[in-house]
């Protein structure tokens, strides 16, 4: 013998209307525009209708707190002849959605769970919002489900593994490629400005280490030089294929800073810079043009 | 969804109907191959919806020796 589940085949009912929806899209109507921005939020969330439930019944407490009554009043008022008897509530509630097509779901939503005049008793619900108007309820939960929806649809995006060892591989590969020039020093001052910068409480350190090697490159091709013509000879190299103007006023804005910021002097006349994330910028833009100096030179030593 | 427009959708949603309206005379057997072709058609998250229903159930009828009486 044969027994149907009649609320199964409902549940059937409201998918198919739900693909007929989404076949029939029309972005140029508003009520489409926000009924498919619900769809998405089910599609994706395999948890929609119990949460939606949940908010309905007023388990979430920015919502307000339905009984077996009220649940049943909720429906009928809109409409949907269900009765609640007895059931867990927020199941039960998770089942009558689920029975329902998404433009019923959004029926339900804007002319029920956002019912103003529902909004008016939740001062004794909450003990930390006795002040707030039915306005401000209102608002409280329109911010809840703002969220709700937008973490549904986002519920299947994975994480790049990038982000979730908080990696940048720009900076890994400036902080992966070591200093090896012939000068010691030099390569002694870059790597030890990268750990530096490693523990936040040392950027500062680390970002006067960087300058210091920025100043003992400039000199790199000194046998018997001025300064000015193996920075010359520097800014010559690095240029190779590129615009040679570009990097020499690259070379001469960050000597501006070295000298006019309190980085490598002190005097109180040197300008102060607080901000770590200008710390952090002016460390990397150096970094940036010293690791183009050091790939340039190792090039040139082949 | 798998291209498929709302026609093929809606007549989908008419054989569900029928199927419904079978009720206790359900034949099974040629609504697993409707929902079989239905499931095809279907990208992963409606069919992840889709394939948790329980649309019916069989249960065994008694059987009888020949000349006892049910009661």
């Amino acid at each position: 013998m044969v027994e149907i589940n009649i609320e199964d085949f409902k549940k059937a009912e409201a998918i198919l209307k739900d693909l007929i929806f989404e076949a029939k899209f029309d972005k140029n109507k508003v009520s489409h525009i926000k009924t498919i921005k619900l769809l998405k939020a089910r599609k994706e969330n395999i948890n929609f209708e119990i949460e939606l439930a949940e908010r309905i019944c007023g388990d979430n407490t920015n919502y307000p707190y339905r009984s077996s009554f009220y649940l049943t009043k909720f429906f009928q008022d809109l409409g949907f002849q269900y009765v609640h008897s007895g059931e867990t509530r927020r199941f039960w509630v998770q089942n009558v959605l689920k029975q329902l097509c998404i433009e019923e779901v959004a029926y339900v939503i804007e002319k029920g769970l956002f019912l103003k005049r529902n909004y008016k008793d939740l001062q004794s619900r909450a003990e930390d919002k006795k002040d707030y108007s039915v306005e401000q309820f209102l608002q409280c939960a329109i911010k809840d489900f703002r969220k709700f929806i937008d973490e549904s649809i986002a519920a299947n995006e994975t994480v790049s593994l990038i982000d979730i060892l908080d990696l940048n591989l720009n900076i890994e590969l400036l902080f992966e490629h070591r200093a090896n020039t012939k000068d010691e020093e030099l390569n002694i001052l870059i790597e030890d400005a990268k750990s530096r910068f490693l523990n936040p409480k040392d950027k500062h350190i680390a970002v006067e280490k960087l300058w210091d090697a920025f100043e003992r490159i400039k000199t790199y091709f000194n046998s018997g030089k001025q300064k000015l013509k193996s920075t010359e000879d520097l800014v010559f190299l690095i240029s190779k294929g590129f615009n040679n103007d570009f990097l020499d006023e690259e070379f001469r804005k960050l000597t501006y800073i070295g000298n006019n910021y309190r980085i490598r002097h002190h005097e109180t006349n040197k300008k102060e810079i607080k901000d770590p994330k200008h710390l952090t910028y002016l460390f990397f833009r150096m970094l940036c043009l010293i690791d183009l100096c050091l790939v340039a030179l190792e090039n040139n030593s082949v | 969804m798998k291209n498929k427009t709302d026609k093929s959708f809606k007549l989908y949603l008419e054989e569900l109907h029928q199927f419904q309206e079978q009720a206790k005379s359900l034949d099974v057997l040629e609504f697993e191959e409707w929902k079989k072709n239905l499931l095809k058609d279907l990208d992963k998250n409606y069919k992840s919806r889709f394939s948790n229903l329980e649309f019916y159930t069989i249960t065994e009828e008694p059987q009888f020796e020949e000349g006892e009486v049910p009661f």
